[in-house]
């Protein structure tokens, strides 16, 4: 299929006229019509002959950018004007917004094609997107088990070639999950350096917004078009963006891979650990130096997210009242209504110095151990998840048990680096299984780097679903 | 370890303009009271003169000139909602202060 | 009063009068749009994925005031969330300033003492909820209101009566005004007043362990009435043995009474804590010493150098100068009559008590024909008035000494004899100012 190739190919095909943006866009509705039904990975799919035509206005546009012409899909979280926007809930079924999110804009603007909106757990509110009203998102690699979440849903369309790159978001880990979970790679990037406006929120002082695609040199390019400054997010961050994608070809040799030894604690499953194991041998193959290092209070991360994550999402989610859009609030699923209620338990005058104000100094905590490993690593490799792909069901039960998936994801949310997931191998049930590398403050250029010497000398990622 | 009754987290719940059916509340309180218990485990964490971080970006002094923009036209401002000669509607009954 | 002493604070909001909206650039201008709901966004619509951006004037505006009032200022400070649930606030939470508000501290001067300010802190306002006529019936929702950057000014309960309060609020209002920040206008509510009202013992210094919130207040004189009225009807209660309860009250200016509005048993939970979505402000030593530079003079230093300057009493020069642009007008004529001896303070005198019709527009040859006439008939030349100021010097070389050696009290006698050589205090301005002259060698 073309869509099996990366975006510079098709982007050089493009420009020599081999092919047309029609071709790419046909190739990913059929993709959608084949596979759609039973991975749900879409909430809205565009009307196709709208697709087509932005495809022929891309084939006949005199400027090309890098994304012209090239089919992508957005985590169902960000608004699109016009374009039915859920973000996973019943709450906001109804809701067509007047206004798009920057980083559509910004893809638009560049010329790529929007195919459809895609599933997720409501609110960015799961791990495994299943708390979802539209049905729980299934892995490409084995229909009875979850995609990951929250963006699940995108993960899910790069696998099966709906598209050529995805937009999701983390939060949590909510790109890194299902990308490991998929076969596919994902840049969760620093916090600020993508613009949040637009992004329907979950945590304000978490949220990144992130590209997601077959490779990191993909990612590289949908990165170098999107990031930067923008004056509608106050947040964002005012540095330079750099060409990601012509940097990629810095060597390895000499660089400092940090292992936390917490990382390879014993709740990692085997096959996981051994997936990380022949990782850091890869990683040592290509003239990297491992080094254990540690970060002490990794067991604290996960009540830290969580207090911080369900106190700002109950203040986030106090708008949706059904008034100027949307509809009422008993829509809200119960593990969304778990979240705000603790969330507000959190705040409440009598709890929220011992649980908010707690949980805040404690993310302190971790920022200052991880600021002190970069005199000794460059950054860090360790697991996403400390399990293969969950089967359906397995984490609904229990929702303290679903929080813990997120024990190696949320460290890096909590001290907002940025963190590359990569396909890593396959369990013996031929489930994906997938690494991180965790990066200094606004080193994208050097985890992409280190991920694109990685995807030379391992096969991983071009492994295809057999769907 | 703390447990919070049903009538509490009902309560919680109001604040957050929620509403618990009386039949699921005794599970909803019981997951919630697990959730919290399990998050009250960072108060084994030596954070006595830690200072909070409350955000993450590393900009300050971030505001816009005194300058006006377009606003959106009326038909994008009640293309959602429930809306009457201009105005957003709201049945008498949510209000309570 | 009784036995009792009136513990009476001030909350006043007040609307900034920036060009666009607190936190998007949306037109500021609720009351003079011509629809409802046509100078909205994103983001004050409370949208999903909007996000704020604070506007810089705002911030200016605010801590302007606060140098003027001579507030401490917070170099280092940020916005919070404070959460409650009502259709007029579109996110469920407001975004304002809890704890580290951009000024504090601080004092007023009024005629009956000191009022001190608490603090001066920066938020959004709320739409504006049109309540159905009929029970059960909808309530409509205009949004242009929801997002104007609104400034509290919270006092210390240092008010002890009702015409203090309403001499407050009139100060600060014209210090608002001066610094063109707002229209501070009360009726279209750019300008809100909100008195908490309590009684304790005469010579008792705790605070009261009640107080009562009086809302809904759009004029100063509703202001005064609702703080007598409440004063009367506390004292009432406490004199059978009764506390007051805490509750929120509203003014009925048909029944002349103070209403029950809600009871306020417990303090709302408003769960604050620092909006993410904001980087804190630094404000730096050159933006204070900008605004500092930028502050006029203020109404209170105006009336002091006038009557200085002029002789006009305090209390007539407080009555013209309210608005600074009239305020300026005023000085420019007194300004010229004063070159022209005509004596400005009787002037001011006649003007505020309405014995002349002659306002700041007239011609200074129409004012200075009509009060020279009027004097003319025994005021003293100029000549004349020369002579005796020469003479009173010469004839009194030891109060001539004290006086340019710095004892400005001296003065006084000396323009005595004078009156007491010219027969006559008619002219005594223009006495005045030759004897001056003569004293300081100019």
């Amino acid at each position: 299929m073309l869509l099996d190739r990366t975006i510079a190919e098709l982007q050089t095909l493009l420009s020599s006229k081999e092919i047309s943006a029609r071709e790419l866009v046909e190739e990913a509705y059929v993709s959608i019509e084949k596979h759609n039904n039973a991975l749900s990975a879409f909430i809205t799919v565009r009307e196709k002959k709208d697709a087509l035509r932005d495809a022929d206005a891309a084939d006949n546009s005199p400027s090309r950018g890098p994304l012209s012409g090239i089919p992508f899909c957005l985590k169902d979280a960000y608004v699109t004007k016009d374009l039915r926007t859920t973000a996973g809930s019943a709450v906001l079924d109804t809701f067509i917004p007047p206004y798009s999110a920057t980083v559509a804009e910004r893809l638009l603007a560049g010329g790529a094609i929007l195919i459809g909106k895609n599933n997720m757990d409501a609110w960015g509110h799961g791990s495994t997107s299943e708390n979802t009203d539209y049905g729980a998102v299934r892995n490409p690699w084995n229909l009875g088990r979850v995609a990951g979440g929250s963006s699940g849903g995108s993960a899910a369309a790069v696998a099966a070639r709906m598209a050529a790159f995805a937009i999701g978001e983390d939060t949590g880990g909510s790109i890194r999950a299902p990308a490991s979970m998929c076969n596919v790679t994902g840049l969760k990037v620093t916090y600020g350096r993508l613009s949040r406006y637009g992004a329907i929120a979950y945590a304000s002082s978490l949220d990144t917004v992130g590209p997601m695609a077959k490779s990191a040199e993909d990612l590289a390019l949908v990165l170098a078009a999107v990031a930067g400054a923008d004056p509608r997010d106050a947040t964002s961050s005012r540095r330079e963006v750099h060409a990601y994608h012509r940097l990629l070809e810095k060597p390895l040799a000499g660089t400092r891979i940090g292992v936390p030894k917490e990382f390879l604690a014993e709740e990692l499953s085997g096959e996981v650990r051994r997936a990380v194991d022949e990782a850091i041998r890869t990683y040592t193959s290509l003239g990297a130096t491992i080094i254990s290092v540690s970060i002490p209070s990794l067991s604290f991360a996960v009540p830290i997210y969580y207090l911080i994550a369900t106190s700002e999402t109950s203040s986030n989610l106090n708008r949706y009242d059904g008034v100027r859009f949307g509809n009422g609030r008993e829509r809200f699923t119960e593990e969304t209504m778990r979240r705000i209620v603790v969330g507000t338990y959190a705040l409440k005058a009598g709890y929220h110095d011992e649980l908010y104000t707690r949980a805040t100094k404690g993310r302190t905590l971790l920022i200052r151990e991880f600021d002190a490993l970069w005199s000794s690593c460059d950054m860090l490799l360790g697991p996403t998840m400390p399990d293969v792909p969950y089967k359906l069901g397995a984490l609904t039960e229990d929702p303290v048990k679903m929080y813990l998936a997120d024990i190696f994801t949320v460290p890096v949310n909590l001290t907002g680096l940025p963190s590359l997931a990569l396909p890593a191998g396959f369990s013996d049930d031929n489930l994906p299984i997938g690494v991180q590398l965790i990066g200094k403050k606004f080193d994208e250029e050097s985890l992409l780097a280190a991920g694109a010497a990685y995807q030379r000398a391992t096969k991983w990622h071009k492994k295809e679903p057999a769907l | 370890m703390r447990s919070i009754t049903p009538e509490e987290v009902q309560e919680v719940a109001r604040l957050a303009g929620l509403h618990v059916p009386p039949e699921k509340l005794a599970g909803f309180a019981k997951g919630i009271t697990a959730i919290v218990a399990y998050m009250e485990e960072i108060k084994k964490l030596p954070v006595e003169t830690v200072p909070e971080t409350a955000r993450l970006t590393e900009e300050s002094n971030v505001w816009r000139e005194d300058t006006v923009t377009e606003s959106l036209s009326q038909k994008e401002v009640f293309q959602n909602g429930t809306h009457a000669e201009g105005y957003f509607v709201v049945p008498a009954v949510l209000k309570h202060k | 009063m009784s036995k009792y002493t009136p513990v009476i604070g001030l909350e006043i909001h007040v609307e900034l009068n920036t060009r666009s909206k607190m936190f998007c650039g949306c037109k500021n201008d609720p009351f003079g749009a011509d629809t409802p709901n046509s100078h909205v966004c994103p983001v004050c619509l409370g949208m999903p994925g909007a996000l704020p951006v604070p506007n810089k004037k705002a911030i200016e505006s605010t801590v302007l005031l606060g140098l003027a009032l001579g507030c401490s200022i917070n170099r280092h400070s940020k916005f919070d969330r404070k959460h409650y649930r009502y259709p007029d606030l579109p996110k469920g939470y407001q975004i304002t300033q809890y704890e580290l508000p951009f000024c504090y501290g601080s004092a007023l001067h009024t005629s009956e003492g000191l009022v001190r300010l608490r603090r001066i802190h920066l938020e959004e306002d709320t739409a504006k909820l049109l309540h159905a006529k009929r029970k059960g019936e909808e309530s409509r929702i205009d949004f242009n209101r929801s997002g104007v950057p609104l400034m509290e000014l919270v006092t210390e309960p240092d008010i002890h009566s009702a015409p203090q309060a309403k001499e407050f609020g009139k100060r600060l209002r014209a210090v608002i005004l001066y610094l063109g920040i707002s229209d501070a206008d009360l009726e279209r509510g750019n300008m809100r007043l909100e008195a908490s009202v309590s009684l304790r013992k005469e010579g008792e210094t705790a605070l009261p362990s009640y107080k009562v919130e009086l809302k809904n207040i759009n004029s100063f004189s509703f202001m005064e009435k609702a703080v007598l009225f409440e004063i009367k009807r506390q004292t009432a209660l406490l004199e059978t043995g009764t506390q007051p309860t805490q509750e929120t009250r509203g003014w009925h200016e048909a029944t002349g009474e103070t209403v029950l509005q809600r009871s306020k048993e417990n303090a709302d939970d408003y769960r604050y804590f620092p909006d993410p979505d904001i980087p804190p402000i630094e404000l730096s030593e050159a933006l204070l010493a900008r605004l500092q530079a930028a502050i006029p003079e203020l109404p209170d230093a105006k009336v002091a150098r006038w009557k200085q300057e002029y002789g006009i009493e305090e209390r007539y020069g407080a009555m013209l100068s309210d608005d600074r642009g009239e305020a300026e007008k005023w000085e420019a004529l007194f300004s010229a009559l004063k070159k022209e001896s005509v004596p400005v303070a009787d002037f001011v005198k006649d003007v505020v008590n309405k014995k002349t019709a002659f306002t700041h527009t007239a011609p200074v040859a129409d004012i200075q024909k009509h009060y020279h006439s009027q004097r003319a008939v025994a005021a003293p030349s100029r000549e004349k008035v020369t002579e005796a100021v020469a003479a009173v010097i010469q004839e009194n070389a030891k109060a001539v000494a004290d006086f340019r050696g710095g004892n400005e009290k001296t003065l006084m006698f000396l323009l005595g004899a004078v009156f007491k050589k010219l027969h006559t205090k008619l002219g005594a301005d223009c006495i005045r100012e030759e004897l001056l002259k003569a004293l300081r060698g100019r």
